[in-house]
């Protein structure tokens, strides 16, 4: 017999629990504190995310510098190196980055 | 009674921006302040955490972000002096007028930020031909 590793029961006490527990700090502190302890964890996660952060705030960069949908990558790549002659890594990451593009549409 | 929520909450509200500001953090902590900042496209935010970052990727997202913006505004300033140009009725001429000046000041305050992204990278000067990048590529 497999091993059980989720419980529907436990989850459902534990949610109620939980749930109890917050309203009794709000009604007895009149503030929530829930909202609070979820924003450090977001924060938290974004922290421990970076990486794929970073790489979506490159993904959008990119789009920003494609501007119109039309434009094509040789163009696209033409504007990164003219906007990007003095910032030599993220002009290799960017390029690289076109460069897959344009292989993709190649292929 | 002081309740726990009241005390979490101004600790936040009192602590957290010092304790920011004063670049103790880890490093990795301020990243995620600039590219949370990014996201919103608040440059100043970015900026001021810049110093602790401790990436220079970082400083060039923000410079080449800059540039891409600065070109969109040199469009619109372009756009609006040709219809100035060619506007006679008084009242428009006034609006474009007023147009063109919030678009010079915003272009002012995007080569002011791109100094200071630059400064980071060791470059204080903005561009790399007479009137920036972004004036060649912006055609």
């Amino acid at each position: 017999m497999p091993k059980k590793d989720l419980s529907i029961n436990g989850a459902l006490v534990g949610g109620m629990a939980g749930w109890v527990a917050e309203v009794t700090i709000q009604e007895v502190t009149g503030h929530h504190v829930t909202s609070g302890l979820l924003e450090l964890l977001g924060a938290a996660a974004g922290m421990w995310r970076l990486d794929k952060r970073l790489a979506q705030s490159l993904k959008d960069t990119l789009e920003q510098a494609q501007g119109s949908q039309d434009r094509d990558y040789q163009e696209v790549k033409r504007r990164i190196e003219e906007l990007t002659r003095d910032l030599p890594e993220l002009r290799e990451i960017l390029g690289n980055m076109v460069d897959a593009g344009i292989s993709a549409q190649q292929a | 009674m002081l309740g726990l929520g009241l005390l979490v909450r101004l600790g936040r509200q009192v602590l957290a921006k010092p304790v920011a500001d004063s670049g103790v953090l880890p490093a990795g902590f301020y990243r995620h302040l600039i590219l949370a900042a990014l996201e919103e496209e608040d440059f100043p935010g970015a900026l001021h955490y810049l110093k602790w970052a401790g990436e220079p990727l970082l400083a060039q997202i923000i410079v080449l972000r800059l540039r891409l913006l600065s070109a969109r505004h040199r469009d619109r300033l372009a756009a609006a002096q040709d219809l100035l140009r060619s506007e006679v009725s008084a009242a428009r001429r006034e609006q474009y007028q007023a147009l063109l000046g919030e678009e010079t000041r915003a272009l002012k305050l995007l080569r002011e930020y791109e100094v200071r992204a630059l400064a980071h990278l060791g470059n204080p000067r903005p561009g790399l031909t007479e009137g920036g990048p972004s004036r060649a590529q912006s055609g």
